[in-house]
């Protein structure tokens, strides 16, 4: 028994402070997403669907239901951004993963240090440092000018590449580390029992590494692609504002625009994508589990 | 004929340590071959020049006439069971023994025949569907070997494959290893530290110390005639002592030895004064048994019980102590006690002096 | 990394040819964007890009700026109290996750732990937002200590836990019979065992409180901005040789602090 109330105390703080500061606040969003919005910020005590519906339409001059594409279309652009900044961080993070693998201890422990050390530079400047390179007459744009690679163009910051540039370069290191530990775990053998019996490099890439590392490219997936629906800070330095996410949408309900209810609408659709993407996940690594 | 493999001069550095020194041999075609020596000693590496794992620093290796130096691993017709049998862990059993055979872009159909016929030969039938990690020690060894066989490679390499299954299973696993080669009529190159597996399976075995062939011969010749100290300590118990060389005629040496023995052997080129070791095998020596050569007395200072052996040691009058074992042939057969004297005996001919 | 290996044939079964290069153009890719940062710190030039010579007067002007060291303070009181508050709660609770007997719904107390984790941070942004405005939460540094507290709380678990689980459970139980009571075997053996791990908690928490944008940005006001929101606002006035020298001065700071972390986590591994 007293053992028991031990265990009580100690995990009592963390369900406080989670239930009060995540989960309650959660509750307090999906509420709100049901109220009407105030014209004067906040919102009201009123239950409508209007938040949900502004999603899809909004009211032409007559006060008619008209379909406006216009958030759709930062939804499809989030989705596709997110999707292509982790397939982007998959196709490198593979080779470079495996590549650490193969060299020597203290090279190892090196290189490691080397893929985590950005991280712990603020995201800030970090995206920061893109901006430099890529800002109208920037590093990068004088220095194809310099030999001669471009003549005058259009600025490389503000649209949709410079903001993948900067998410990849964000999250990368995510992906990188998952992927090396399943690598780390594969027994070289089995690459070589496979080359033993006649399998070229890359059907043994495709057939026993990839297969066996799975688990690990599954884990950066999710740890590049969740954190990507949520980007904020990219679109407003790398994309200009012009290009929107999600993320800045939502924020700027909460802020500028102060329509609560429609602000928590969106979060409610973005936690829905989050959650319905982690339970696919979840499914097919369980499927992958009784498989094997 | 042609050899199954030709060593030639293959030497195999790691950064500035030599592995390999220059070893050059050849195996037969169809022939079980064993390579023997302790933990260390390069045999794995051996294998895997072999194998196109790693890469030679000097010589050549031939299959069958050819030099396969530049050929990578994936293309030799040479197939390993390895060690710890490294099947692949997300496929099942049909589709490990079937992996090597789709690589060589075989019709499905002929895959299902050959996967079927090799299940048979390592009686697995039952566990086609079954994935590795839910088979024993056992099994997954049988799995390995019909991968391995499955595409009909032309030499088959064996790293210590029995080692790491429990001492029943091994000696079941080494007669259906052999009925194995006899029945496929492929080259076996099998790995071992084990010198009674060795005997027991091996047409030949090469004895290997320290990345050099100490001794290559029959199991027999092996045993009955090791070549060196290393080989006749390394394979089988001794007892051994240090002799000098005496008179040498044309045909034969006298042996000045510690037992006080009149002791002349076939001259293989001594010189007198030349410092030699001579061993004797402690079941060459028989306890109490007339008409024997050489006869000396001595008093049992111990024993060990074996069941089908005893294991002797008598020390003679001039204080040497031999090792002397004893078959137990007959049920009850009179057992020595401790400080009992005995009379023993062996022939001359069982003594071998060794050079070096 | 040794360029010529690369070029030279390697027939190895798990050799990949092209891997190392790519490995190579992902180390530039890294590392180009913070030397040039670093670089342009040093151009006397106030138009970023002209190189016109070597100068630290951006250093000097930027450990002048009062907006900035206003925020540094801010900052780090914040992530001094969040780092607290998160280790001393992560603690507990790996502590009973990997140590309690018979712990109820633990699959679900971890999942509760690392909730965080799973959740885009602008949701999490947002929601407490509306939480601290329903609460009439007014004071700025509380709002951010109290927001960074829980979501820093996942990241002084994750190490700690790693400690935990790494280490022999056979040590407490030879204390215990070696007649330590529990509370002599959780001071003299499981403490200083997994302090290592708790150091790496608490450093990991306060590193990703400083670096903290999305949830400051939207939570700050009352007259708190934490240090990447001023860098943020002083980034959407344009790049400055200023900006260079206080963002080269964050990753030192950030060098200075992530080495002997990985050095001790590496150690005690
Ligand atoms: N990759 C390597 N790098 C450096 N040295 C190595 C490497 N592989 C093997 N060696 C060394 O080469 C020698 C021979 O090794 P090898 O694995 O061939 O021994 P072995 O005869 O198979 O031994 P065992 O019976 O223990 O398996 C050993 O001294 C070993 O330390
Ligand atoms: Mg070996």
């Amino acid at each position: 028994m007293k053992k028991l109330s031990l265990n009580f105390w100690g995990l009592l703080p963390a369900y406080l402070v989670m239930s009060l500061l995540m989960v309650l606040p959660l509750l307090i969003i999906f509420y709100v997403s049901f109220m009407s919005s105030d014209p004067y910020g906040g919102y009201k005590a009123v239950f409508s669907l209007d938040s949900y519906t502004q999603i899809l339409y909004s009211y032409d001059w007559d006060e008619n239901l008209v379909l406006n594409l216009q958030y759709l279309k930062i939804i499809a652009r989030t989705l596709l951004l997110s999707a292509a900044t982790a397939i982007i961080c998959l196709l490198i993070s593979f080779p470079v993963a495996y590549y650490i693998s193969r060299q020597s201890h203290t090279m190892k422990t090196l290189l490691l240090y080397l893929v985590t050390l950005p991280f712990w530079v603020s995201m800030v400047v970090r995206v920061y440092a893109w901006v430099l390179i890529l800002s109208n007459d920037g590093v990068l744009e004088n220095g194809l000018r310099f030999f001669g690679l471009i003549g005058d163009i259009d600025s490389l910051l503000y649209n949709n590449g410079a903001m993948m540039v900067g998410m990849v370069y964000t999250y990368i290191p995510l992906m990188i580390l998952p992927i090396y530990a399943s690598i780390e775990k594969l027994d070289s053998r089995l690459i070589e029992a496979a080359s033993d019996l006649y399998s070229s490099r890359m059907n043994t890439l495709r057939r026993i590494i990839l297969p066996l590392c799975k688990p690990g490219i599954v884990a950066g997936f999710v740890l590049v692609f969740v954190p990507s629906l949520g980007t904020v800070l990219e679109p407003m330095l790398l994309g200009g504002g012009k290009t929107m996410m999600l993320g800045n949408l939502i924020q700027n309900q909460f802020g500028v625009a102060r329509n609560w209810s429609f602000g928590a609408s969106l979060t409610v659709l973005l936690l829905c994508i989050v959650l319905i993407f982690l339970m696919f996940q979840a499914r097919r690594t369980n499927l992958n589990k009784e498989f094997s | 004929m042609k050899h199954a493999i030709n060593i030639k001069n293959v030497s195999k550095y790691y950064g500035d340590y030599r592995a390999i020194k220059d070893i050059s041999f050849d195996i037969r075609d169809n022939e079980f071959f064993t390579l023997l020596g302790p933990s260390g000693c390069g045999k794995t590496t051996l294998l895997r020049m072999i194998a196109g794992f790693e890469i030679p620093s000097g010589g050549v290796i031939k299959l069958h006439g050819t030099d396969i130096q530049a050929l990578p691993a994936h293309k030799r017709c040479v197939n390993t069971v390895f060690q710890n049998y490294a099947l692949f862990p997300h496929m099942n059993v049909a589709q490990n023994i079937g992996f090597g055979l789709e690589m060589l872009k075989w019709s499905e159909e002929n895959i299902a025949a050959r996967v079927d016929e090799m299940l048979e030969l390592v009686h697995m039938r039952p566990f086609a569907a079954r994935m590795p990690a839910a088979l024993s020690g056992g099994q997954q060894q049988r799995i390995a070997l019909a991968r391995a066989l499955a595409p009909k490679p032309e030499v088959l390499l064996l790293d210590e494959p029995l080692s790491a299954l429990d001492l029943k299973l091994r000696q079941s696993m080494r007669d259906e290893l052999q009925q194995l080669q006899r029945d496929t009529g492929i080259t076996f190159i099998f790995v071992t530290h084990d010198q009674e597996e060795a005997l027991a399976m091996s047409d030949r075995i090469c004895v290997l110390a320290e990345g050099e062939v100490q001794q290559l011969s029959s199991p027999n010749e092996i045993y009955e005639n090791p070549i060196n100290k290393f080989v006749a300590d390394f394979i089988g118990e001794t007892n051994f002592m240090a002799v000098t060389i005496g008179a040498v005629n044309s045909a034969t040496a006298a042996i000045t030895n510690p037992l006080g023995i009149q002791l002349n052997v076939p001259n293989a080129g001594y010189r007198p004064g030349q410092e030699a070791t001579m061993s004797l095998r402690p079941e060459k020596i028989s306890i109490n048994t007339q008409g024997l050569e050489v006869n000396l007395q001595g008093e049992i200072v111990h024993r060990t019980y074996m069941g089908g052996y005893t294991h002797y040691k008598v020390r003679t009058a001039n204080g040497i102590e031999l090792r002397v074992s004893k078959r137990n042939t007959i049920s009850n057969d009179t057992e020595y006690q401790l400080q009992q004297r005995v009379d023993i005996g062996f022939s001359k001919t069982s003594v071998r002096v060794l050079c070096q | 990394m040794n360029i010529s290996a690369l070029f030279k044939p390697n027939r190895e079964a798990t050799h990949y040819p092209g891997f190392g290069a790519v490995g190579i153009l992902f180390f530039s890719f890294l590392y180009f964007p913070i030397l040039v940062i670093i670089t342009y710190s040093f151009n006397s030039n106030r138009i970023v890009s002209v190189w016109q010579g070597f100068s630290w007067k951006w250093y000097a002007s930027a450990l002048q700026n009062e907006g900035l060291l206003n925020a540094l303070q801010v900052s780090f009181t914040v992530a001094l109290f969040a780092t607290l508050i998160a280790t001393a709660i992560a603690t507990a609770a790996a502590l009973v996750l990997s140590r309690g007997k018979n712990v109820k719904h633990a699959k679900l107390s971890q999942a509760v732990v690392n909730l965080p984790l799973m959740l885009p941070e602008i949701v999490f942004a947002v929601a407490i937002l509306i939480l601290f405005s329903q609460l009439g939460i007014q004071n700025g540094m509380l709002k951010l200590i109290l927001a960074h507290s829980a979501f820093c709380i996942p990241f002084a678990f994750l190490p700690i836990r790693a400690r935990l689980q790494g280490m022999d459970n056979n040590l407490e139980q030879a204390a215990q019979d070696l007649y330590a009571t529990p509370l002599v075997t959780f001071r003299r053996i499981t403490l200083p065992l997994i302090a290592p791990g708790i150091f790496a908690g608490a450093m990991l928490s306060f590193v990703i409180s400083m670096d903290d944008f999305i949830t400051s940005n939207i939570v700050s006001g009352g007259g708190a901005t934490t240090l990447p929101v001023y860098i943020f606002s002083l980034v959407k006035q344009g790049v400055s040789p200023e900006l260079n020298a206080i963002s080269t001065l964050i990753m030192v700071a950030s060098l200075l602090i992530a080495t002997p972390c990985w050095l001790i986590a590496k150690r005690s591994r």
